[in-house]
């Protein structure tokens, strides 16, 4: 199985998800937040939930673009120009889904006008700004070649040269910006003293794993499917994503486990409540199942197990399984910690629908995160299939 | 002693006989009004309530809906009930929770844009026209004080036209008054601000502009919310606060709220 193979039902999916997406992007503009079904208690729902998960994975795939730097196996640049691809898709993803979820979109800038410098959320901002700005120049620099012959120009090699030193430049300093965004996120939760759930010191370096598992998924499902080439390199490369992805997901259920059974041992009541709203709650199933069973174990074994493993669809598909699956693991950072009162009495203080401890996405929230992510995974496809993602020259 | 004219008004909005103590709410007024002569700066409002006189009738809560026009969603001082002990030994406990005002604030410190501060008199605003709605405040508040607009109208789904005053050709005028949160006009219906704001209590300070208590405070029946200037040592607030029957709402949080609870 091959991108041949995947090209239509790709293709259908995405225009599916931008047709869904329309409709709930007229819905929002027209109706406003009237149509979430959050409300002011529980009042952060799925769009902050796909925010985080967009950008995550923009961050993962980002570190998947300086893997060959980082650890200096050739085969990972296979992945270069496809993971910068990935990132820049993903990151638009994830700035769409919380700049629709804004109260008042129109007024984003004013982050830029007058950002407030203790606020973790404004640094997040000004680093998102900062992220795009390197990953345009890295992708100018790379695609340079196939731009500088279009417009009837050479590249000769004494500008590759040129362009390699300024590319690794740009590639020492995005890790570091990588890891402070991604690790933002989870500081942007972990500082929220109110809220016990979130407040855990080590979130940013959760998140930071996190966004390597995502990372390792995509790039993986992409290797298995988008690069034609089946050769030992490829062999090396598929054997290479399957042991990170093991890796990483160890390490980020080492987390899972850790946050929830020291806080359920620490039996601080809101934090108890909402690790069990997780774990036993009305939605159990989007952790055991979603989460655990088809993000985490399925892929895990898949990856470890060598009969499997040698398997590229199926290495294939445990990649796109873990990126189905995360899509749970925001959920259940974001809503828990919403939906168990700061003071219990609350829940029947005044009785109204947006007053409610309890959240499930409306029928338009659904309708723009899928249209938001047929976006992503539109630009993705369209840069797959109008740009030469499977080679690099420069890097 | 012979009966004024002031005195005989005083008799008939407090009830009290004259020459009998004089009702808080008077006595809050006057204590107002020497605050309202100092600089901001140099005044500390704080609320105190007397849960003991507290009977829960939500007319606090109805008469701040109604003084700040709002929204279904949005609700500033909602009276929480509870039910304490086992039959046959129970009773229960009301307790309104406006905003706390905190000395401390967490929500000032998260907002991306600088839209929510502490005044000099140390009440906490947002600032409506610089809100840009991603209520990081909210999640920040530990007494879930904050709420968000999201620009409904309660008449909403009601029939056109009923009897008397019911349904929304009657109903929709009163919903789309305007607010004067912060001694300004916010005309609603046109989806401007606050609509797609985060929302809060003020302790009414449009109205302690114009020399008038928080409407909560007028509005109780029990004369259980108290209201004043704490860096005035005779205000009945002051004394208030100095009993031993205070506490404040989650202490530990180190949020130094300024609304004080007589248990």
């Amino acid at each position: 199985m091959n991108y041949k193979t995947l090209r239509l039902p790709l293709w259908g999916l995405s225009i599916i998800a931008l047709l869904i997406g329309a409709w709930g992007a007229y819905e929002r503009i027209t109706v406003g937040h009237e149509s979430t079904a959050y409300g002011s208690y529980v009042v952060w729902g799925l769009g902050v939930a796909m925010y985080l998960y967009f950008v995550e994975l923009a961050a993962g795939a980002h570190l998947f673009a300086t893997m060959e730097f980082i650890s200096g196996y050739k085969p990972f640049l296979r992945l270069y120009r496809l993971a910068l691809a990935v990132a820049l898709a993903a990151i638009v993803g994830g700035l769409l889904n919380i700049w629709s979820d804004l109260g008042r979109p129109e007024r984003f800038w004013e982050v830029y006008l007058r950002p407030n410098p203790n606020s973790v959320m404004a640094f997040m901002v000004w680093a998102y700004t900062l992220f795009i700005v390197v990953l345009l120049a890295q992708m100018l620099i790379e695609f340079r070649p196939e731009w500088m012959r279009a417009l009837g120009k050479t590249y000769s090699s004494q500008t590759q040269m040129r362009d390699r030193k300024i590319l690794r430049i740009l590639m020492i300093l995005s890790v570091p910006m990588v890891i402070a965004f991604s690790g933002g996120v989870g500081a942007l939760f972990g500082v929220q003293g109110a809220r016990p759930y979130w407040h855990v010191g080590m979130y940013p370096v959760a998140f930071i794993v996190t966004a390597l598992v995502s990372g390792a998924g995509m790039m993986t499902f992409l290797a298995a499917f988008f690069i034609p080439d089946h050769d030992e390199e490829h062999q090396g490369l598929m054997s290479a994503l399957r042991r990170l992805l093991a890796i990483f997901l160890v390490a980020e259920g080492l987390f899972v486990f850790a946050d929830y059974s020291i806080s359920l041992y620490g039996a601080l009541p809101p934090n108890v409540a909402a690790i069990r709203q997780v774990l036993t709650g009305q939605y159990w199933w989007a952790f055991w199942i979603i989460q655990v069973l088809i993000g985490m174990v399925i892929p895990f074994v898949i990856a470890v197990t060598p009969g499997l493993g040698r398997n590229t669809v199926l290495t294939g598909l445990a990649g796109i399984l873990v990126v189905f699956g995360f899509v749970a693991v925001r959920i259940n950072v974001v809503l828990p910690a919403l939906t168990v009162p700061e003071i219990e009495a609350l829940r029947t203080a005044f009785a109204d629908p947006r007053l409610g401890f309890t959240y499930f996405p409306s029928v338009g929230e659904w309708a723009l995160a899928i249209g938001i992510t047929g976006v992503v995974a539109t630009l993705f496809l369209l840069a797959y299939e109008r740009l030469p993602l499977l080679k690099t020259e420069v890097a | 002693m012979p009966v004024t004219t002031e005195k005989l008004v005083e008799f008939i909005v407090s009830g009290a006989p004259v020459g009998t103590p004089e009702d808080p709410l008077l006595r809050m007024q006057q204590d107002l009004k020497r605050a309202l002569k100092k600089p901001l700066e140099q005044r500390r409002w704080i609320m105190a309530i007397d849960l003991r006189k507290c009977v829960g009738c939500s007319a606090c809560t109805i008469a701040c809906v109604a003084e700040n026009k709002l929204p279904p969603g949005v609700v500033y001082r909602p009276v929480m009930d509870e039910e304490i002990g086992t039959y046959p030994n129970v009773t229960r406990r009301f307790l309104p929770r406006p905003c706390m005002q905190c000395d401390e604030p967490p929500c000032v410190n998260v907002c991306p844009v600088q839209a929510t501060f502490k005044r000099a008199d140390g009440i906490v605003v947002i600032n409506y026209d610089d809100c840009i709605g991603c209520r990081y405040c909210i999640t920040a508040c530990p007494y879930n004080a904050r709420t968000f607009d999201f620009g409904g109208f309660y008449s909403k789904g009601t029939p056109a036209q009923g009897p008397s005053i019911i349904g929304q050709v009657k109903t929709i005028a009163y919903e789309k008054a305007d607010s004067f949160e912060y001694g300004k006009a916010w005309p609603r219906g046109q989806g401007s601000s606050p609509v797609g704001n985060v929302r809060k209590c003020t302790f009414c300070s449009h109205r302690l502009n114009a020399g008038m208590l928080p409407a909560c405070t007028t509005t109780c029946i029990g004369r259980a919310t108290f209201f004043g200037d704490a860096n005035d040592a005779g205000s009945l607030v002051s004394e208030l606060i100095g009993s031993t029957r205070m506490i404040r709402l989650k202490e530990e949080m180190g949020t130094e709220p300024k609304v004080y609870y007589l248990i």
